[in-house]
């Protein structure tokens, strides 16, 4: 299957900072990527390079453009949100409406309506009137109407009350999700997409550090809890990353054998959240 | 460029933008509008003045290039106590071009009203277009829209050289026709026909002269494109006050100036200032919006060259627009 998004070797620096360092990346149609980083990782100059929002060095191609050079062309099947609450703060809702319907073919009108049926958000408040949350309700809602090839969310529910945010993700899945689209998701509450994404990227110094589907986790990475009496035995064994929990200890493996680690404790699948530590934060034991 | 797109962006600058280029210029004209009628009334009842005060009457002539001056106020004899008037109906029905004087007295009162508040609305619009969407990050939601930079500068510049003047002819145009019917209607009423006074107005331009002004404004805004654009790259490259960048040829003009003064070496900044300052000056009768403003074969090279440098900046602000990132 032809690859979304292909990066081959892209990097970026700013001065002596390097924001990226020969990343390279393919994403195929119809996945759901998670893109996890802590602040400073690279994430956002990833997104822009893919948005072309920023020139990068190396071979980047998404739906088979130079995002940078076609960046309009590219446009008009990748919607994203770029950083949550951005939206101009004189625009009425029901002009930011008319405006997205006047410049993009694939905006549906009566989509973003149903979006914003339920939220509280009236068509004639000006932008500056609403407050953050809606904000960035009326921003989804419009990005979530075009029916593009390719979404970038970056933090697309930062500034959320809980309901919504449950709320936003089962319309992500149930009304826009579908097989030929593909979903970029950047966020730091990993909990909440985690049963929603189908590949995880992890990212950090502007390298990739994890690409994984997320059905291969399981077959790859396996959490053991151990008690005192068997914690060295399990060190013994190399686990990418220790931490102490109550009562005992959880270390994280990669590519162990589970039935080894069964005789020492109790064998579970990483969380996402615990699998992002691990990788950031590796132990001296490795 | 799609059609529907600049369409939509028209209306989004016209959105952003609705109280300096729609609701300001919409009062100043009902203001205007209203003073004209009221003044109509109370010249037609009470007034101790006529119509004639009013006489603006239009030559267009490239001989005669300035604007007629008010004839005396014609004396009335208060000792006689006849109504008033009953003056001003034979002013208007002894002198065929009071009627169209009055017209183009309360149109010229719109039309320089708006032109002071367009230079003030145009100059910081021109300086702030390409600056604020980035000083406040909307250009990211402007950005994740299909609209390339150079669709979005040359609206921008549209509404500069086309959207504004054409709000004024607009606003022009419905303040003389309002003021043609309101005279008709008053003037009617006293028993003048209604075939001299619309023939005064006919004859006089009242309905041509609007048409005039925009061209003339047009053109004065072309010879302006070194000023735009160069406003328009400002406004594109400055990271925090974009006035400053637009204000930095002083800087090479004093330096010019120091240059000539203690090495004796000239730069030639001030004399290019001098060469565009003539240019300007050969075309003053559009500036100042006479009607009798022609275009002569003479003007084409320093508007070739006035567009040129104009799009030059304006060229460069879109390649900012794309190339730099910041956002």
């Amino acid at each position: 299957m032809e690859a979304i998004i292909d990066a081959q070797g892209i990097s970026k620096s700013y001065g002596k900072k390097i924001a990226l360092d020969n990343v390279s990346l393919k994403i195929p149609a119809g996945r759901i990527v998670g893109l996890i980083g802590p602040n400073g990782a690279g994430k956002t100059t990833l997104l822009k390079g893919i948005l072309g929002l920023a020139s990068v060095e190396g071979r980047l191609q998404v739906l088979g453009l130079n995002p940078f050079t076609d960046r309009v062309k590219l446009l008009e099947n990748v919607s994203f949100i770029a950083d949550t609450a951005i939206l101009p703060h004189w625009i009425k809702v029901s002009e930011a409406l008319d405006y997205v319907a006047g410049v993009h073919s694939k905006f549906s009108y009566e989509k973003a309506m149903e979006f914003l049926a339920k939220t509280n958000i009236a068509l004639d408040s000006k932008v500056k009137t609403l407050s953050k949350g809606m904000v960035t309700q009326l921003h989804l809602a419009l990005i979530m109407a075009i029916d593009s090839k390719l979404l970038v969310l970056d933090e697309p529910t930062l500034g959320l009350d809980i309901i919504y945010r449950k709320q936003f993700y089962e319309a992500l899945l149930n009304d826009y999700y579908d097989s030929q689209k593909t979903i970029l998701i950047t966020t730091h509450q990993v909990e909440e997409i985690e049963g929603l994404l189908t590949d995880l990227i992890f990212i950090n110094d502007g390298k990739i550090l994890l690409e994984v589907a997320m059905d291969e986790i399981p077959n790859i990475f396996t959490e053991l809890q151990v008690d005192l009496s068997t914690k060295e035995a399990a060190l013994a064994l190399k686990p990418m990353h220790v931490r102490t929990t109550l009562g005992g200890f959880s270390m994280v493996f990669e590519n162990a054998s589970v039935d080894e680690l069964g005789t020492l404790g109790k064998v579970t699948t990483p969380s996402v959240a615990d699998l992002f530590v691990a990788k950031m934060q590796p132990s001296k034991y490795v | 460029m799609n059609s529907k797109v600049v369409v939509t962006q028209i209306k989004r600058e016209l959105w952003e933008n609705k109280v300096s280029f729609v609701n300001t210029p919409l009062i100043i004209s009902l203001l205007v509008l209203a003073l004209a009628l009221g003044m109509t009334l109370y010249m037609t009842k009470f007034s101790h003045g006529t119509i004639a005060d009013f006489h603006y009457s239009f030559v267009n002539s490239a001989d005669n290039t300035q604007l007629q001056t008010p004839p005396p106020v014609e004396v009335v004899d208060q000792s006689k106590n006849e109504p008033k008037k009953f003056n001003v109906i034979t002013s208007v029905a002894s002198d065929p071009t009071a009627f169209n004087g009055f017209i183009l007295g309360v149109m010229y009162t719109n039309c320089v009203l708006l032109f002071l508040i367009f230079s003030i609305v145009l100059g910081t619009y021109s300086l702030r277009c390409l600056f604020d969407d980035r000083k406040n990050r909307d250009i990211l939601f402007w950005r994740s829209m299909p609209v390339s930079e150079t669709t979005n500068v040359l609206v921008k510049l549209t509404m500069l050289l086309f959207v504004a003047p054409i709000i004024i002819l607009i606003l022009n145009f419905i303040v003389t026709v309002i003021t043609f019917f309101a005279g008709l209607i008053f003037l009617g009423f006293s028993g003048i026909g209604l075939s001299y006074l619309l023939s005064s107005a006919v004859k006089g331009g009242s309905f041509y002269i609007p048409f005039q002004i925009f061209y003339e404004l047009i053109f004065s805004l072309l010879m302006l494109m070194p000023v735009i654009g160069f406003a328009f790259f400002a406004s594109a490259f400055a990271r925090k006050t974009p006035f400053f960048t637009f204000a930095s040829p002083l800087v090479l003009v004093l330096a010019d100036k120091i240059f000539n003064a203690v090495f004796g070496i000239n730069i030639g900044v001030i004399d290019m200032f001098a060469v565009y300052g003539r240019a300007i000056n050969n075309t003053k009768a559009a500036f100042i919006l006479q009607q009798s403003f022609v275009f002569h074969s003479s003007m084409i090279l320093p508007l070739v060259v006035c567009i040129g440098i104009g799009a030059l900046f304006i060229g460069c602000a879109i390649w900012m627009r794309n190339n730099r990132y910041e956002i």
